[in-house]
């Protein structure tokens, strides 16, 4: 495996069968250091499948995997160094958060009780940190599996879908809190997730698996750059003028009023030139917003498959 | 070591604070107790606890052994995804909670003793017997719960074959022997009938229970064999080994499926 000191995570032929069903066929993974990687599919594509062998819950059936650099098969010194949360995060319920956090911290050599102190500060559970964790809510649960993810600041944070099971307010947090850990900690965190806007909302790189095929991976800006056709939002005034130049142009596949805006058709690599012409028009462009771009890249994948 | 060693602390911790194994010492202390001040002295007070711990402690151990660990499965995946591995993560388990089972059942048992005394120098070696035997049940027991609990990723399924084991050991082996017995009666059975005993570790701790309590006479010819080979160093020898191999193999089968299993 070339380049792996650049790459937190890289997979190489990555398979794994359970009986009949292929769960992961051939999966070549490259997820580049320091990056906020989101890895997308629908339900039962296989990212659990994925982060459950990275992390050393599931055994692979064929391929390797390098974490951090060092390149490891079923061993657990790999995990030194990675933070991860995998699914639901439960504990010892009759331990307090914090009794459950030193415990782990012991498990893994980094059991300073300020640190622990920092991190129940970070995750927004110091105050509740002597209460035991059969009182904490769900989301309480999943901030203090955050928190133990994040015991003796690893270089790495695997989350798998670190915000279901979450109300509104939580996947906010959590949100903001992964935000802050990417900053703060120039660490790379690879989650999973099926929740496109959160994913867009988040990471820097995706990578998209549609029935355990690995389809498309990157920074989002260069996957976007290749998708083809987009639709678009434009808010502009005067509103006819603009409308009557749209429908005559060439590079505009359609366009129709919207309440606010005009929406149109056109190739993601034409948007700057027919914005250029548009602007010459005496038509003043308030906001061109492409929406739910992720959305649009993931539905023209998975029409591929 | 040092890793199983905080595993099982944190896990003794969690245990103790549950109500069940309160709710467990608390019926054998009670139980005890009640039989001492009501039931007669030390000797029946034995007896008629022998039963319980015979049909009782393999019961519990294999229900809450397998509940834990069904109830657990998120944590125990989440202790995976910690650099430890996979043989110190499950012995650390295992004994986390066979340990605060088999104390809280001795302390129930042996606390109310402590108290009230003995009628007979023969009782101390009896009761000690009964707690050794309680023991050796609590961790037998727990072990095929872990073992059945890992092998089964279904609840109902995992809870459904711990109760039908439990009653294969407490009632249906014992069945199937005397059937055995009775159909091969002219024949000498003597020695297949003690090797019979080996394989049901309920079965042994009956036996030994019955030795220490001179009741093999009750038996008839069938105790008089037990009493021979049970009462010579040899026997006793074989039957601790075979409690000790009953012990080891559940608990070593469990541990080879936790280390292979996909969580």
């Amino acid at each position: 495996m070339n380049n792996s000191t650049q790459l937190a995570i890289q997979t190489e032929g990555l398979t794994k069968h359970f009986g009949a069903i292929h769960a992961l066929q051939d999966v070549s993974l490259q997820v580049p250091n320091g990056t906020i990687f989101g890895f997308l599919g629908p339900n039962g594509a296989g990212k659990s499948t994925l982060i459950r062998v990275l992390t050393g819950l599931i055994h692979a059936s064929a391929g390797h995997f390098a974490i951090l650099g060092r390149r490891s098969k079923h061993n657990f010194h790999l995990r030194r160094g990675i933070g991860a949360l995998v699914d639901r995060a439960d504990f010892y319920k009759q331990l307090s958060g914090y009794h459950n956090l030193e415990m782990l911290a012991r498990l893994s050599g980094h059991n300073k009780p300020s640190h622990l102190n920092d991190i129940l500060h970070q995750v927004g559970l110091y105050s509740r940190r002597h209460d035991k964790v059969k009182t904490y809510s769900q989301g309480m649960k999943q901030r203090l599996g955050l928190g133990q993810a994040l015991l003796g600041d690893p270089k790495l944070l695997i989350l798998d879908e670190p915000t279901t099971g979450l109300d509104p307010i939580g996947m906010v947090e959590i949100r903001d809190f992964i935000r802050k850990i990417a900053e703060e900690r120039e660490a790379t965190i690879f989650l999973s997730s099926h929740l496109l806007h959160e994913v867009e909302e988040l990471c820097t790189h995706i990578g998209l698996i549609f029935s355990g095929e690995l389809v498309a991976q990157g920074s989002i800006e260069a996957l976007f750059q290749h998708m083809g056709e987009i639709t678009l939002d434009l808010d502009v005034t005067p509103t006819a003028v603009a409308e009557k130049f749209l429908q005559n142009h060439d590079l505009v596949k359609s366009c129709e009023q919207t309440a606010t805006t005009l929406r149109i058709s056109i190739l993601y690599e034409n948007v700057p030139e027919l914005l250029r012409q548009l602007a010459r028009q005496d038509v003043n462009i308030f906001s061109a917003s492409q929406k739910n771009r992720l959305e649009a890249f993931f539905l023209a994948q998975a029409e591929g498959k | 070591m040092r890793t199983i060693g905080k595993i099982i602390k944190y896990e003794v911790r969690d245990i103790l604070r549950s109500k069940f194994v309160l709710f467990y010492f608390i019926f054998f202390l009670l139980l005890t107790e009640g039989l001492l001040r009501f039931g007669g002295g030390s000797t029946k007070t034995l007896a008629s606890l022998s039963n319980v711990v015979l049909l009782v402690i393999p019961l519990m151990a294999i229900i809450f052994g397998a509940m834990y660990l069904y109830h657990s499965r998120e944590f125990t995946e989440l202790l995976l995804t910690q650099p430890v591995n996979r043989h110190q993560l499950f012995t650390g388990l295992y004994l986390g909670l066979a340990v605060p089972l088999g104390l809280s059942f001795g302390a129930g048992l042996g606390l109310p003793f402590l108290f009230h005394g003995f009628d007979d120098a023969g009782d101390v070696m009896l009761l000690l017997v009964m707690i050794g035997s309680g023991v050796f049940l609590t961790f037998i027991f727990t072990a095929l719960a872990f073992w059945i609990s890992v092998a089964y990723n279904e609840r109902v399924k995992g809870l459904g074959i711990s109760i039908v084991l439990w009653l294969f050991f407490a009632v249906i082996y014992d069945g199937l022997v005397l059937l055995v017995v009775a159909w091969f009666a002219d024949y000498p059975l003597e020695k297949a009938v003690i090797t019979f005993t080996l394989f049901n570790p309920l079965d042994l701790a009956r036996i030994l229970l019955l030795l220490q309590m001179d009741a093999s006479a009750l038996m008839g010819y069938t105790g008089a064999v037990f009493q021979r080979f049970f009462g010579s160093f040899w026997g006793i020898s074989t039957a601790a080994t075979a409690l000790m191999v009953w012990t080891v193999m559940p608990f070593w089968m469990g541990m080879r499926k936790f280390t292979q299993k996909d969580f």
